[in-house]
């Protein structure tokens, strides 16, 4: 009897379109599809399949013309009614992306920020220090290489110009290095695109001190190159001879994280 | 069973038991339940903040692609080793015949319960769309997946809209498959289909009620083979 059942195994294929003229000999014993022709087969499973594919390539290329709908926020804001879910679910626009667990944990009595390299005064900032060090608010737009973005967000932080008060950079300074309190992540800007303007070193945003997540206490701010430039939990500031390829640049990342003329404003 | 006589063979009653799916599909839909599992897992880490912690992000990201290589290659073997394994489903899926429009007629109360439906054959017009959309998700999420994944690396690549049509297709396919498992596990009408990806086999008569066209397509093919 095995050897009769194991025979059904290919039966599968008996139910396909192949078979059909079998499929139609055997329709007297079933009253309900008597009259079975192939017209009455409708290639439905494949308009089904094909129309999903088609909609997927269709909805990149609009959903990119409309610059992003944020399916993560509209998920987010349904989600908003529960408490704590800000933590669960990504919220406000933004993704929050580390490279080590757990994220580092800011404590004001501990932290500094080290300012050193081809500079004339290199210096060791407490979170006191930094603190009173004059600070402009600017506002721009957040990109990320994976593709969403957050409008308009406020930054309040110390500008390149400042830091360059402080430390006085020599004139072999050619790059700068940005450590993250996240080890190992760090990334390199050239002297020129630190000079950019609305570039910070943040310590808030929209109006309140920067949350974990963010990068507390500080992280840099540059909105002509996506994100995974604008270094979290900043520790360590290095003015460098030469130049060094950050952390993602040697997992494959693009070295040129520009945004674009199209996309920056 | 070589002592079994032809005539004995023929009047012998039916196994209980009636063959659904061969070695290969269940394989194959194993593999896909690994990787799924282990891409929806990984995904979910890259886009939570509370599971950022969990699993750090380069670590995902690797997991997450080698889980695509891996369901990837498994398809590719199988259809080379077994292509009649893979090309009857899609065969099976490709259309909707009169039975099925007619079953579709009968909406999500029908998915649940078949009372009353018309015959089907060896897969339901549910079965049917479910299969063709989720192999079309799995497409769409392999595109914009590699489209996030060149983007990276290029950012020529990066277009706004793939990271939220990837959201998209994950939503749709996680809602897919929560069905898929409710009807496999828990559905009073459905869930004796389930042994048909463990063993292969399910019961004849519950194929009879459910996949009656199936059943008789399947009986009257051994006794033509037994004749």
């Amino acid at each position: 009897m095995q050897a009769v059942s194991q025979k059904c195994a290919f039966a599968p294929s008996a139910g396909g379109v192949g078979n059909l003229g079998q499929n139609q000999s055997m329709e007297p014993n079933n009253p309900q599809h008597p009259t079975e022709t192939p017209k009455d087969r409708l290639p439905l499973g494949r308009a089904a399949f094909l129309g999903t594919i088609a909609a997927g390539a269709v909805g990149v290329g609009l959903i990119s013309r409309m610059g992003g709908m944020g399916v993560g926020n509209i998920v987010a804001s349904a989600g908003n009614v529960v408490p704590g879910v800000e933590g669960i679910v990504p919220t406000g626009g933004w993704r929050i992306y580390n490279v080590q667990d757990p994220m580092p944990t800011f404590d004001p009595a501990t932290y500094t920020l080290t300012v050193d390299g081809e500079v004339e005064n290199p210096v060791k900032l407490t979170w006191s220090a930094v603190q009173e060090t004059p600070m402009v608010t600017s506002i721009s737009d957040f990109h990320c290489v994976t593709g969403w973005s957050v409008e308009n967000v406020n930054w309040k932080g110390i500008t390149p110009a400042t830091l360059f008060d402080l430390v006085k950079p020599k004139a072999t300074a050619k790059h700068v290095n940005f450590q993250s309190l996240e080890e190992p992540y760090f990334d390199q800007l050239t002297m020129e695109q630190f000079k950019l303007p609305e570039v910070l070193l943040a310590t808030e945003m929209d109006g309140l001190p920067l949350k974990r997540v963010h990068g507390a206490p500080m992280r840099l701010v540059i909105p002509q190159m996506y994100g995974y430039k604008g270094v979290k939990w900043l520790s360590h500031i290095t003015f460098e001879k030469e130049p060094t390829r950050g952390y993602w640049e040697t997992r494959g990342y693009d070295a040129d994280a520009w945004v674009g003329d199209d996309v920056y404003h | 069973m070589s002592t079994t006589s032809p005539v004995r063979e023929r009047t012998a009653p039916a196994s209980p038991r009636i063959r659904r799916f061969t070695g290969a599909q269940r394989v194959l839909h194993l593999i896909l339940a690994v990787t799924f599992f282990g891409m929806l897992w990984t995904g979910l880490c890259l886009w939570s903040p509370a599971l950022a912690e969990v699993m750090n992000r380069p670590l995902a990201k690797q997991w997450h692609f080698w889980f695509a290589i891996a369901l990837g290659v498994a398809f590719v073997g199988i259809l080379i080793l077994r292509p009649r394994d893979v090309s009857a489903f899609a065969k099976e899926v490709d259309t909707l015949d009169r039975a099925d429009r007619e079953w579709l007629k009968g909406g999500v109360r029908r998915i649940v319960s078949h009372d009353g439906a018309p015959e089907q054959g060896w897969l339901n017009a549910g079965q049917k769309l479910n299969t063709a959309i989720t192999i079309a998700l799995l497409i769409v999420l392999t595109f914009t997946g590699l489209l996030l994944w060149l983007g990276e690396q290029n950012t020529t690549f990066r277009f706004t809209g793939t990271v939220d049509v990837h959201d998209i297709a994950t939503i749709l396919i996680v809602a897919l498959t929560c069905g898929h498992l409710y009807l496999a596990l828990f559905n009073r009408t459905t869930r004796a289909s389930m042994s048909g990806m463990i063993d292969g086999t399910v019961d004849r008569e519950w194929a009879r009620a459910n996949h009656g066209r199936w059943v008789a397509e399947v009986e009257a093919q051994t006794d033509l083979d037994q004749s």
